[in-house]
């Protein structure tokens, strides 16, 4: 596997999905939490972008601002020029059509009580796509393509593995055939092995299906191998942002080389 | 398609299932789906008081259903040539009442009126706590207030005094027992559905189910419902037999149905009267009172066990 993209348009396409200067503050009984403090992060068409840092650093706020899963405290997410905070509850559930997410515990995002192929087709049902029969066979070839043997499409969720329902989960995601796909930490619940085949399934999807990328991660091998561009996060900021091989190879922050200390070669 | 289109030809990875609960391709035939349901009642078949008990209730309800059929006499005929029979009386297998009427008859009459006031109590209970406690949970606001408000009055009243209250505005009918059983026991069971949607509105699929495109209403009914259903229908089978034991204990006090229309309640009140020269007239009805609250407490447990969380790691 190649560690990125090579003919990816980089970061100077037109932006996807745009963040300007969005904050997140949650309140508690402990006083105000800053999830995330005035980040600026743009997505082009076609591109990936990885998000890095340890854990409680706003990664995974960040990914549900962008897809308008939670409002911003201040600042605002654009998605083709649009303004998620404007877009009436309605047709904000037709745009969601073209960007879906994979999330991190894949057995706690599929309906526990719809079959895998079910949960395959809920969504092209949702926004009225194709018939019965036709969303049965699209959701048969998604799971084929995930890797999923169709004869299993009647099982559970609870009837797999963690890998199988991350490839599930990865399956419905695609079924709306998005624009942005926004993975926050798909192979973190995952063992290693495993991990390596979700990533090369999302590497390749990726490549194929010209699908634009947000790929959240504390693993920083995992974002040096898919992402175009690399923003680190810490305590809610984005402390540096840059192409994947300039930030791996002369990272600037201190933070950043310092996460890169901290974590040994991998290879795949 | 186009993701398939361009996915065509993409197997190259050599992305084997994986080894797991479905493995080989030879399997897929062997492999069972077993959803939430089907585990559930895995579950329950490996219970056998509780399989047995619901024969049982199937019996029971068979029986209640068949009564005008099966019972030797109308629950209102008097045979004056026979009051207070013993048992095995001629033609009278359980002997008579004070009245002359069939002991018998007026038990499997009485089992039908304590089933319906007892499943039409529950449904209305079930119908009313679904809607209010979905409402509640999944939106708040004023349907949560109005519940928490309402159900600060209901716990403030003794059921029994409510029922009471019920079936002195309502009279004395079938009728006014389920709804006055029902609306005693109903808020209750919202509650308990308003907190099993708050605990599953904090899961991830329905939060994957939001960043899908699902609306609201779709997410409540859809997602939410099916997977609060398994406790509530915990709740409900035991509250079948409290309801069935609320109507005996209303018609005990003088306020069941209107007689003569048979209630185990009513009967079992008579039969004290005549405790000493006639002991049949209490024992039928008392018999099969505790019979039917003991087999709709046993499937009542046999549903605990089978939606309990934990069940399965046995």
């Amino acid at each position: 596997m190649t560690t990125s993209d090579v003919d990816s348009p980089g970061s100077a396409a037109r932006p996807l999905v745009a963040a300007h200067e969005v904050s997140k503050v949650f309140g508690s009984r402990a006083g105000e939490v800053r999830a995330v403090e005035n980040v600026s992060l743009h997505i082009g068409v076609g591109e990936t972008v990885g998000v890095v840092g340890e854990s409680g650093s706003g990664k995974s706020t960040l990914a549900r601002l962008l897809m308008g899963l939670q409002p911003c405290t201040s600042g605002r997410v654009e998605f083709d020029g649009q303004d998620l905070a404007t877009v009436p509850g309605k047709e904000l559930r037709v745009l969601r059509q073209r960007m879906q997410m994979v999330f991190q515990n894949p057995f706690g995002s599929l309906l526990p009580h719809y079959s895998a192929v079910a949960n395959v087709m809920e969504p092209l049902r949702l926004h009225g796509r194709g018939t019965k029969t036709s969303r049965r066979e699209q959701a048969d070839a998604l799971l084929e393509m995930v890797g999923i043997h169709p004869g299993f499409g009647e099982l559970y969720p609870s009837q797999f593995s963690g890998g199988q329902q991350q490839r599930i989960a990865i399956a419905r995601a695609l079924a709306l055939e998005p624009d942005l796909l926004v993975c926050d930490e798909p192979t973190s619940s995952l063992d290693v092995s495993i991990q390596a085949q979700i990533l090369a399934l999302l590497g390749e999807l990726r490549q194929k299906l010209g699908l634009s990328c947000l790929f959240i991660s504390h693993n920083l091998a995992v974002v040096e191998r898919l992402a175009d561009r690399v923003a680190v996060m810490s305590q809610g900021r984005i402390v540096e942002e840059g192409p994947t091989e300039r930030l791996f190879e002369a990272p600037e922050h201190p933070y950043t080389r310092q996460l890169l200390g901290a974590v040994l070669p991998v290879t795949m | 398609m186009d993701v398939i289109a361009a996915a065509e030809g993409l197997h190259s990875t050599g992305l084997e299932p994986d080894a797991g609960a479905a493995g080989a391709g030879e399997t897929v035939a062997r492999a069972r789906a077993r959803g939430p349901w089907r585990k559930a009642w895995d579950r329950f078949k490996r219970n056998r008081l509780a399989l047995i008990s619901l024969v049982m209730c199937g019996v029971l309800v068979v029986v209640a259903f068949a009564a005008p059929w099966i019972a030797p006499h109308h629950y209102a005929d008097t045979d004056y040539e026979a009051l207070l029979a013993g048992a095995g009386a001629d033609g009278h297998l359980l002997g008579t009442d004070q009245l002359g009427r069939d002991i018998l008859s007026r038990t499997l009459y009485g089992l039908r009126t304590a089933l319906i006031v007892a499943f039409g109590a529950e449904l209305l209970a079930l119908l009313c706590a679904l809607v209010v406690g979905l409402a509640a949970g999944y939106r708040g606001g004023r349907a949560e207030q109005g519940l928490m408000a309402f159900t600060d009055v209901m716990y403030a009243f003794p059921s029994y005094l409510f029922a009471i209250v019920m079936v002195a505005v309502l009279g004395r009918s079938i009728f006014a027992l389920i709804v006055a059983i029902g609306i005693a026991g109903w808020v209750t069971q919202a509650r308990l559905v308003r907190a099993q949607v708050l605990s599953i509105k904090q899961r991830e699929y329905v939060e994957a189910a939001r960043a899908m495109g699902a609306s609201g209403p779709t997410i409540a009914v859809r997602y939410i419902l099916p997977n609060a259903i398994g406790p509530m229908l915990v709740t409900t089978s035991f509250a079948i037999p409290a309801a069935i034991a609320a109507e005996a204990g209303l018609g005990l006090l003088g306020l069941g149905v209107q007689p003569p229309t048979p209630s185990w309640g009513g009967m079992i009140s008579e039969g004290t009267r005549y405790l000493l020269s006639a002991p049949h007239m209490l024992l039928a009805p008392a018999c099969v009172f505790a019979l039917a609250l003991l087999a709709f407490t046993w499937v009542g447990d046999g549903v605990r066990d089978a939606f309990d969380p934990r069940g399965d790691r046995r």
